[in-house]
């Protein structure tokens, strides 16, 4: 019985074992693509699946760069916006980085630090790197050294309805003569008056997460706080709880509190022509055409004392530490750059062209184009990126915990002081975030 | 004693308050994934979000055209099948082996297993990546079944029914010369209906919703599961809410339909293995 038990219990163990073999065998093939052509250089791309018509461009990008080079392949792989870079991390740890990744700008210092990228300086032809908006080359840049571009940056303005800011007999103000502070507090009274809700301006509070960074921190920089000190990029304090900060946020926690702002929970505040004014991005723009027809002008956001301050920086290339051929990915990130490419990606988003060949041909931003503000702003020097250090990650992710207690109309100087302690514990026990030489 | 009228009353007003409870996020869902992306967010504040009108499957249309969600569901299905079915086998099997065979070293190991119970999955994250990594793993459906057939909890589960089966009942088979997996298989396995239930659905329920190890070993679309795919939606503002909701009501409909068609056994799996523990 007990021979008998043991050879039941052998043959049954080795037919589960092999069938195990065999389904692990069989699973661990799945899913893995291959290109086993000898003579084809084969680029490894992964970017972020955004916006349908962002991600059909840049589909049909790739399948005209293929066309157009026989001896180089691009293999395009789109990972979800939500978990982008959640799964390019897991990559770099596993080692397993594609030879060129599209980085969300503010995150790259982050990525440049840990090693995870090679600079782009000898790889791009001079009088391309000349053709970019500056505004492109600050983002790309950290240490000194180029490491990312963008094919497009983002813009930032106020948008308004035209008619409803003649009937208040307001200023139309301008890149050279924007509202002051007074100015814009006065606007909002005075288009409060004439509104059934009394509540005119947008600030898109609905959005959360990196738009309060991106559209809400331009409002510290103007009023002369910022996130962070920029000349050492080693302490928030002092300046993020600085007076500056402090009083223009306890002025935006009034406006929510003297009810001028709406909380735009259905997204349409400005095109159902609800509020007058809408801080906006160029994403808005043509929505908001279609909405208010000739009605839409775009002015530049106030001058709070420190001159008229915006937002800046999107998603842009780079060339991982493990590409094999750096050269033929930098002959895509060149051909996504031809003004052609950037006008076909351009048209399609709304973004402002990278280069000032694109933007001299672009529809939307040449001069006298109806989104050429966006591009004057950058050009020269209102757009300031958000901090360029691999701390950004925690400096965004306490700010916007600042805007959600603003808006609850919580104390401002403490939710200012919490997150200044976060944010200089997080750089300290990095030690500082050392450069690449100094580690 | 008969409960009076007053307390069979306030019985009732407890369990529709809690019904309501939970079932309130639910059809908020799918009323939502019926309505327009603005009128999703207006009414998300009142009552008017579980009002039935100006209804279109226009949502559902969008998912299927902004994603490849037939592709998404059947990797969903495919890696929570395998693991459970697999799990089904492995763990079963393991708790008969320390609840009923002799063998030395049994209870120390039955403790060792039993101690895993503790560890929640985000400690051995990272060592279970790297190792994943080394042995190329990673983008594989492989990666994220193999890791989670052998489960401590399941173990304990069956353990805890098969403790509670009569002996008398192997030992009638054992004399008729039925080796110890015919026993199981004959023997102990239909007479634990009940737990082999109550396991199938909390591993399907743990593992269709499993999102942070999938983000990790997965890239493409190629093997992605549903809950990183539902990220896709998850991009530049304003959220197409509308969209979303479609979304997690197709990714939430077998969940449900399973815990409906299995909950008798479920029930009273959970409750058994409960008392016998």
């Amino acid at each position: 019985m007990t021979t008998d038990f043991t050879m039941g219990y052998r043959n049954h163990t080795f037919k589960l074992l092999s069938v195990g073999l065999i389904l692990t065998t069989l699973l661990s093939g799945c899913g893995k693509g291959t290109d086993s052509t000898a003579d084809l250089t084969l680029l490894r791309v992964w970017a972020h699946a955004g916006q349908e018509r962002e991600r059909t461009v840049l589909q049909q990008q790739v399948a005209r760069f293929n066309r157009a080079n026989p001896d180089t392949k691009i293999q395009l792989t789109l990972i979800p916006e939500g978990s982008y870079n959640a799964q390019i991390q897991a990559a770099a740890v596993a080692g397993e980085l594609p030879d060129l990744i599209e980085l969300d700008g503010p995150f790259l210092s982050a990525y440049a630090w840990q090693g995870h990228l090679q600079p782009l300086d000898d790889l791009l032809d001079n009088a391309l790197v000349a053709d970019l908006l500056p505004s492109i080359i600050a983002q790309g840049s950290y240490a000194d050294r180029l490491w990312a571009v963008g094919v497009f940056d983002s813009g930032l303005g106020l948008y308004a309805d035209r008619s409803k800011l003649n009937q208040a007999k307001l200023r139309i103000p301008s890149l050279q003569q924007p509202w002051s502070l007074q100015e814009f507090e006065t606007a909002l009274e005075q288009l409060a008056i004439a509104d059934p809700d009394g509540q005119v301006l947008d600030l898109k509070l609905n959005y959360a997460g990196e738009w309060y960074t991106y559209g809400l921190s331009p409002l510290l920089q103007s009023a002369g706080g910022d996130l962070i000190d920029r000349d050492h990029l080693r302490s928030a304090d002092g300046t993020l709880n600085g007076s500056e900060s402090k009083a223009i946020l306890t002025r935006v926690q009034n406006w929510i509190t003297n009810n001028l702002i709406d909380p735009n929970i259905d997204d349409a505040a400005f095109t159902s022509r609800r509020v007058p004014l809408a801080l906006g991005g160029h994403w808005n723009y043509q929505q908001y055409r279609a909405s208010l027809g000739d009605e839409l002008i775009l002015l530049p956001l106030p001058d709070f004392g420190s001159g008229s301050k915006t937002g800046m920086g999107s998603w842009c290339w780079a060339i991982t530490d493990t590409a094999r051929n750096p050269r033929a990915a930098a002959q895509f990130i060149a051909f996504l750059l031809t003004t052609e490419e950037v006008l076909a990606m351009t048209n399609a988003n709304s973004a402002v062209p990278a280069t000032r060949s694109a933007i001299d041909a672009s529809p939307l931003y040449r001069a006298g184009g109806p989104l050429h503000l966006f591009f004057e702003q950058l050009d020269i020097g209102h757009g300031i990126p958000r901090p360029r250090t691999p701390a950004y990650p925690i400096i965004t992710a306490e700010f916007q915990k600042i805007v959600d207690r603003v808006r609850s109309g919580s104390d401002v100087t403490a939710a200012l002081n919490n997150a200044v302690v976060k944010i200089d514990r997080e750089i300290t026990d990095n030690r500082g975030y050392p450069g690449p030489g100094e580690r | 004693m008969r409960p009076g009228a007053g307390s069979i009353l306030l019985r009732y007003l407890l369990l529709a308050g809690l019904a309501i409870f939970f079932i309130a996020p639910l059809l908020m869902m799918f009323l939502g994934s019926l309505k327009a992306d603005h009128r999703v967010l207006l009414e998300s504040g009142s009552l008017t979000a579980f009002l039935p009108h100006e209804l279109s499957l226009q949502n559902y249309s969008d998912v299927f055209r902004r994603t490849d969600f037939l592709r998404f569901f059947f990797n969903s299905l495919f890696i929570t099948g395998c693991v459970v079915i697999c799990g089904l086998v492995v763990n079963a099997l393991a708790a008969y082996a320390f609840a009923r065979l002799q063998w030395r070293g049994r209870d120390l190991i039955f403790n060792l297993v039993l101690a895993l119970m503790i560890l929640p999955f985000e400690a051995i994250a990272v060592p279970l990546f790297y190792g994943a990594s080394i042995l190329g793993l990673r983008d594989t459906y492989a990666v994220q079944i193999l890791p989670f057939i052998a489960n401590a909890f399941a173990i304990y589960l069956f353990y805890s029914f098969f403790i509670g089966i009569p002996k008398e009942l192997e030992e009638a088979a054992r004399i008729d010369g039925a080796s110890t997996l015919r026993i199981f298989f004959s023997i102990i396995a239909p007479n634990a209906k009940p737990v082999f239930a109550s396991v199938a659905i909390l591993t399907f329920l743990t593992w269709w919703g499993s999102y942070l190890w999938p983000t990790m070993v997965t890239i493409g679309p190629t093997v992605r599961p549903l809950p990183v795919a539902i990220a896709s939606f998850y991009t530049l503002p304003p959220l197409q809410w509308g969209d979303i909701l479609a979304f997690g009501v197709m990714m939430v409909s077998p969940v449900l339909l399973l815990f409906v068609i299995f909950q008798r056994w479920f029930v009273a799996g959970v409750a058994s293995s409960a008392m016998k523990g």
